[in-house]
């Protein structure tokens, strides 16, 4: 199970701080801007960022691409993995194409999404291609982790499949799909930005990663990745706190 | 009557019943007393559909209805004490005011009022025992099959539960196989016993008692000869 960064929220401010520290004695050694910025010129290029007019817009259609992407690898991977999960022929037919789209470069994906789709929706495409296996193998190995001798009893007292779904199997299976969620997320923040670097939407992270490469403005380049880390943090962090709040039993020792 | 007939049945090269035969009569209790790892818990799963048989015949099973203690209480962690009970009674009745009778009713008979909106990780060995035998009992069943539910608790707690048992049994005559390799709980709770003995599994004794059940003292005069005389059987 991973652990949230927020759990041990001193020592973890501790580190940044000293990881902050670092970066700025190897600024100093290497006194160019254009390899390693200094830290606070990177701050003073976010805050110069989130005060331009269409920050918010950008962010904004970024998160709905991430969140887009996620929804749809949420349910197909739900979906398809408790199925595969339930039917060892069916987990047979679907296990080589989960390899081949998790063996694929990212960057073939890229290049192909941008052919298939509008350049809006191409790191859509990618982010859900790239998230679903995680979410489909986890699922499978959770509804398989499910207590055989739990689904002995259901079958001695005649439990109805939907009961033993809401009652046995999807509890049982609930830390594998959380672990799996987390890992997809952070994933798809990274997969999404990618996929805007290339196919290049209208507001985008991506597109503002790309433009900082063309200008070589490197302050920028780090401003923006310091906003999609924190992006994924903030996502992340609500994650945790939506499964931490209701399934809170699942994750006290027996 | 439950009829066993000529059960043949193997694992890998291993034999464990070979014309097997056993009969069990209705709304008794029946006990199977044998040593562990002999094919006891093997014998309930054949019973209850859990495990299948190469040969023989099995009657007056398949169309009844079954509820089964587990040497382990296989409660559901995430369900409450009361959750457990009413989750086995959904499956057969759709009256939500009538769920929520049995399971109070077979909570207070079992003394779990108290705990019924616990977890069961917040419950000690015996009351999780007592969760399932609540369950089994609330659970309208013909055949109550029970598989060593009361080894590893303590004399005291052992007693308490048999207390639980005899009130449940009274309340509902279910046909009891109740398997065990404790002599003095198979004397305490049978009708008749069955002891078996070797491997492939063979009826060794059988004794049949007319009494009314009860919760009687291990150290009763009765329960003392009965126990030497089956003892006495065992050594020959």
């Amino acid at each position: 199970m991973r652990i949230s960064i927020f759990q041990n929220k001193k020592n973890t401010f501790f580190g940044i701080f000293i990881w902050l520290i670092i970066w700025e004695i190897a600024y100093l050694a290497i006194s160019q801007d254009i390899y390693l910025p200094s830290p606070f010129s990177v701050l003073i290029s976010m805050i110069d960022i989130i005060q331009e007019k269409e920050f918010y817009r950008i962010i904004v259609m970024t998160s709905y691409r991430v969140c887009l992407s996620f929804f749809l690898s949420v349910l197909l991977g739900l979906a398809t993995g408790l199925i595969c999960g339930l039917n060892q022929k069916i987990f047979e037919i679907f296990e080589p194409l989960v390899i081949l789209i998790r063996s694929t470069p990212v960057i073939s994906i890229i290049i192909l999404a941008i052919i298939w789709f509008k350049s809006s929706y191409s790191p859509v495409f990618t982010g859900f291609l790239m998230c679903f296996p995680v979410i489909w193998t986890n699922m499978v190995q959770g509804i398989r982790s499910t207590d055989t001798r739990l689904l002995e009893m259901c079958q001695i007292y005649e439990i109805s499949f939907l009961s033993k779904l809401r009652h046995v199997y999807l509890p049982s299976a609930l830390p594998f799909i959380f672990s799996g969620f987390s890992t997809a997320l952070g994933l798809t923040w990274k997969v999404v930005a990618a996929a805007e670097v290339l196919s290049l939407p209208k507001y985008g992270i991506g597109s503002k990663l790309h433009d900082s490469k063309a200008y070589l403005e490197i302050p920028q380049l780090f401003a923006w990745t310091t906003i999609i880390i924190l992006l994924s943090f903030i996502f992340e962090f609500i994650l945790t706190r939506i499964f931490a709040k209701n399934y809170a039993y699942q994750y006290k020792e027996d | 009557m439950i009829k066993i007939s000529h059960l043949y049945k193997k694992f890998d090269d291993k034999k464990i019943f070979d014309d097997f035969s056993l009969e069990i009569p209705e709304k008794k209790i029946t006990s199977i007393l044998g040593p562990s790892g002999i094919g006891k818990s093997t014998l309930l799963k054949v019973l209850s559909g859990l495990s299948s048989f190469e040969s023989g015949e099995i009657i007056g099973i398949s169309d009844k209805k079954i509820s089964f203690i587990f040497q382990e209480t296989r409660l559901i962690p995430w369900l409450t004490v009361e959750e457990n009970i009413e989750f086995v009674l959904k499956s057969q009745y759709k009256d939500g005011e009538k769920i929520k009778l049995i399971s109070q009713s077979i909570l207070n008979l079992v003394e779990l009022i108290p705990s019924k909106k616990l977890y069961p990780k917040e419950l000690s060995g015996g009351m999780k025992q007592r969760v399932s035998l609540a369950r089994a009992f609330a659970y309208p069943s013909d055949i109550l099959l029970m598989d060593e539910p009361f080894q590893g608790l303590d004399l005291r707690l052992k007693e308490s539960i048999l207390n639980s048992f005899i009130k449940l049994w009274h309340s509902n005559n279910k046909t009891v196989i109740f398997v065990t390799h404790d002599i003095d709980e198979a004397l305490l709770l049978s009708h008749q016993i069955y002891m078996i003995g070797q491997e492939p599994l063979k009826v060794i004794y059988h004794e049949s008692f007319e009494k009314e059940l009860s919760l009687r003292s291990m150290h009763n005069q009765e329960h003392i000869l009965s126990k030497q005389k089956m003892l006495s059987q065992i050594t020959g």
